[in-house]
C-alpha cells in the first residue's frame, strides 16, 4: 500500500471520529449506541478480535494442501 | 387471456430440448427461454393455482403472494443474467443441468403444499450435482459425492418430518409451523440447504470444486431456496435468529482463513446467510423484509463475485490468492466489477448491501437482542477485511508473472449488468422496497448516523487490516472444518462395511450356500433320503461320516437329471393357473 494512501486513511479514520460526535445516534437501543465513536471502536477491536480467532483456529486446524488425498 | 404456467415447468421442459440446438440458435434459445420465464412470471396471479388431486391430497404448483414473488422475480433476473454469462459454454449435458436446477428452485418456491416442495427439493440436489461432477476431475467427482450424500440425508429427514406433520395434522399446505418432531425434522431438511452450522460443510466442499460457470448457479438457489422456506414456516423463531448470528461470524472466520478464491466466497455465502436467517428468525416485519431484502441484494453481489472469481480462474488458470496478484491492470473490467461487488457484500453507503444490511441489524435492535446485534456487527468487520484480502491480494498485490487479459464479451456483459444493478439499488432502495413481501416499508437507509457508524467501521478496520496484513496474507493450506469428522466418520464406517461385516457375510453366505448344495443334491434323487437319513439317523449307523454330496459321489451313482425333469410347459401351466386363482380369489374378495 502506498504511503499517500495509508496517510489519507489514518486522517480520515481521525477525522469520523469527531463527525460520529456530530451525528448522534438517532435511536439508542443499548447503552453502546450512546457512545459517538463505537463503531470506530467495533472496527478495531474487532478486527484484533477476529485477527486472535483465526490465528487460535489456523493453530489446530491448518494442514497441507494435499492432506485428504 | 393466455393463462400462464408455473415457471418452473418452463425450464424443466426447455432443457429437454436443448440438445437439439447447436451453435447460435443454441446461445438464442437459451436466452429466449429464460425471458419467456420473466414474461411468465409477469403474467402470474396472486393467490393458488395449477391444483391437481392426487391420492386424498391437493398438489398445489403455483402458490402465489408477494413472498414468492419476490424471490422468482430476482431468481429469474439472475437466472437469465447466469445463462449470458455461460453463452460460451457448450456442454449441453451441464445447460440442461442448470435449467433443471432453476427449475425446480422456482418449483420450490411456488410449491403451496410439502409434497410438491419435496420433489422439487430432490430434483434440485439431484441436478444441481451434475454442476460439480462437469468439471470432470477427480476431486470434483468425490466432492459431488459427498455433496449428494449430505443432501440425499437432508432430503430423508425433510421427508421424515413431512410424513410426521401429515400424520399429527392432515394437512400438506407450507404454513408456520409450531414446534413439535416433525418441525426439527423439517427444519433439519431446510437448514441442510441453508447451511446451518454443522450441516454447511457440502458447500465450501463443493462449490469451488464445480465448473466456472455451474459454481455461479450453485451459488444462486439452494442456500437461497433454504431462506426462503426457513421465512415461510419458521419465521419468528428464535433458535433460527441466533443460528443466523452464529453463522454470520463463523462464515467470516473460515473465510478469512481461505486460500482459493471460491472457497473464500463459498464461506461468505455461509456468512450472509446468516445475516438472512438473522432477520427472518427475528420475524418482525422489519426482520422478514431485511431478510429477504438481504437475499435480493446477496443474490447481485455473490453471483457477481462468483462471476469475476471464474472469469479469474477461466483468463489465468489459477485459483488461490498466493498465485494471483496484479490483475487490475490487465482485467480492468473484472477488477471494476467485483470492487463493487466487495463494497455491496460489505455494506458501504451507495451500494445494495449497506440497505439491507443496515435493515436486518435495525429489526435485531427493534427486537432487543444486543449479542444478536454484536455478532452481525463482528461479522460486517470481518466482510470488510475478508473482502479487502480477496481484493488486494487477486488485483492490486504485485505478481510480475501472471499474464491475462478480459474474458469473452459475454461474461462481461453479464458482470456490468449486475455490478449496475447493485449500484441502483444502493443509490434508488425503493426499488427494492416494492417487492418486499411486507408492503409498508418504514426504513430508511441514509440516515447521518449510520453513514458515519459505516465509515468508522470500515476505516478502522482497515487500519488494522494495515497494521496486521501480514496476518490476513494467504497462506498455502486447507483448513479443517467440521467436514473432518464427517470424513472420519464414513471413512470409520466405509471400514466397517468392508471389513467385519463383510466377512461376516461371507461366513453367513458360505453356511447357507452349503445348506442349499445338499438341498440340490438332495432334491436330484429325493430315492436317496432314506439312505441319507439312515446314515445320520442314531438308529442306522451311528455318525454321519461325510456329507450327501460325499456321499453321492462315494456310490457313484449314475444320475440323468432329465430322467426327472418335467417339462418346463409343466411349470408354466402351474403358474398360469396359481395366477388365475389368485385373481380368481381377488376378483370374488372384492
Amino acid at each position: 500500500m502506498s504511503g499517500k494512501l495509508k496517510k489519507l486513511l489514518i486522517l480520515f479514520a481521525i477525522l469520523s471520529i469527531p463527525a460520529g460526535f456530530l451525528t448522534g445516534h438517532g435511536h439508542a437501543v443499548f447503552w453502546w449506541h450512546q457512545i459517538p465513536f463505537m463503531d470506530a471502536i467495533l472496527g478495531g477491536i474487532g478486527t484484533f478480535l477476529l485477527m486472535f480467532i483465526i490465528r487460535f483456529v489456523a493453530a489446530f486446524a491448518s494442514k497441507k494442501e494435499n492432506f485428504y488425498d | 387471456m393466455i393463462k400462464p404456467i408455473p415457471p418452473a415447468f418452463i425450464l424443466i421442459l426447455g432443457a429437454f430440448f436443448i440438445p437439439l440446438f447447436r451453435g447460435r440458435a443454441k446461445q438464442l434459445y437459451l436466452l429466449f427461454i429464460s425471458a419467456l420465464v420473466f414474461i411468465d412470471l409477469s403474467l402470474l396471479e396472486t393467490g393458488s393455482g395449477w391444483t391437481i388431486h392426487f391420492l386424498k391430497y391437493d398438489l398445489i404448483f403455483a402458490k402465489v403472494d408477494r413472498l414468492s414473488l419476490a424471490i422468482a422475480y430476482i431468481f429469474a433476473v439472475i437466472g437469465f443474467l447466469a445463462i449470458l454469462y455461460s453463452l460460451h459454454n457448450k456442454q449441453a449435458g451441464e445447460q440442461m443441468a442448470a435449467f433443471l436446477y432453476m427449475g425446480s428452485s422456482l418449483g420450490v418456491v411456488f410449491s403451496g403444499d410439502y409434497l410438491t416442495l419435496f420433489a422439487f427439493w430432490e430434483i434440485m440436489a439431484f441436478t444441481s450435482v451434475f454442476l460439480i461432477w462437469y468439471r470432470r476431475e477427480k476431486e470434483s467427482l468425490d466432492a459431488g459425492f459427498r455433496y449428494l450424500f449430505m443432501h440425499i440425508f437432508g432430503g430423508c429427514c425433510l421427508l421424515t418430518g413431512i410424513l410426521l406433520h401429515i400424520n399429527s395434522t392432515g394437512s400438506l399446505a407450507v404454513e408456520p409451523l409450531r414446534n413439535g418432531w416433525s418441525s426439527y425434522f423439517i427444519l433439519i431438511g431446510f437448514g441442510l440447504n441453508t447451511a446451518f452450522i454443522p450441516l454447511h460443510t457440502w458447500l465450501p466442499d463443493a462449490y469451488p470444486l464445480g465448473t466456472i460457470t455451474g459454481s455461479v448457479f450453485l451459488s444462486v438457489f439452494t442456500t437461497k431456496t433454504g431462506v426462503y422456506t426457513l421465512a415461510r414456516c419458521f419465521s419468528g423463531n428464535e433458535f433460527v435468529a441466533f443460528m443466523g448470528g452464529a453463522m454470520a461470524v463463523y462464515g467470516i472466520v473460515f473465510a478469512l482463513l481461505q486460500n482459493d478464491i471460491r472457497k473464500l466466497l463459498s464461506y461468505h455465502i455461509i456468512s450472509q446467510v446468516g445475516y438472512m436467517i438473522a432477520g427472518i428468525g427475528v420475524g418482525t416485519e422489519l426482520g422478514v423484509n431485511g431478510g429477504i431484502a438481504h437475499l435480493i441484494n446477496n443474490l447481485l453481489y455473490k453471483t457477481l463475485l462468483f462471476m469475476c472469481a471464474g472469469s479469474v480462474i477461466y483468463m489465468t488458470g489459477k485459483s488461490k490468492l498466493t498465485e494471483l496478484g496484479g490483475l487490475a491492470k490487465r482485467m480492468p473490467v473484472t477488477c471494476i466489477t467485483c470492487l463493487v461487488a466487495s463494497f455491496s457484500i460489505s455494506g458501504a453507503p451507495g451500494f445494495n448491501g449497506f440497505v439491507s444490511k443496515g435493515m436486518v441489524i435495525s429489526s435485531v435492535l427493534e427486537a432487543h437482542q444486543p449479542i444478536l446485534e454484536l455478532l452481525l456487527r463482528l461479522a460486517s468487520v470481518g466482510t470488510f477485511l475478508s473482502f479487502t484480502k480477496l481484493s488486494y491480494f487477486t488485483f492490486f498485490a504485485k505478481n510480475e508473472k501472471i499474464h491475462a487479459k478480459e474474458p469473452p464479451w459475454n461474461m462481461q456483459g453479464a458482470m456490468i449488468v449486475i455490478a449496475f444493478l447493485c449500484i441502483l439499488i444502493g443509490v434508488v432502495p425503493g426499488i427494492l422496497f416494492n417487492i418486499l413481501p411486507y408492503a409498508s416499508v418504514d426504513y430508511h437507509a441514509y440516515t447521518p448516523s449510520h453513514l458515519i457508524g459505516i465509515l468508522q467501521l470500515f476505516l478502522f478496520a482497515g487500519l488494522g487490516f494495515m497494521l496486521l496484513k501480514k496476518t490476513f496474507s494467504p497462506h498455502r493450506w486447507i483448513i479443517l472444518d467440521f467436514d473432518y469428522f464427517y470424513r472420519m466418520a464414513l471413512r470409520m464406517i466405509a471400514w466397517l462395511c468392508v471389513g467385519p461385516l463383510n466377512d461376516l457375510r461371507l461366513r453367513i453366505q458360505g453356511s447357507f450356500s452349503g445348506v442349499v448344495r445338499t438341498l440340490i443334491y438332495l432334491s436330484k434323487d429325493p430315492l436317496s433320503i432314506p439312505e441319507i437319513a439312515a446314515e445320520y439317523s442314531p438308529l442306522g449307523r451311528g455318525k454321519a461320516s461325510s456329507s450327501p454330496e460325499a456321499i453321492w459321489k462315494k456310490k457313484e451313482r449314475k444320475y440323468d437329471e432329465n430322467l426327472y425333469r418335467k417339462p418346463m410347459g409343466l411349470g408354466v401351466l402351474l403358474a398360469i393357473l396359481l395366477l388365475f386363482l389368485y385373481g380368481l380369489i381377488y376378483f370374488l374378495k372384492s
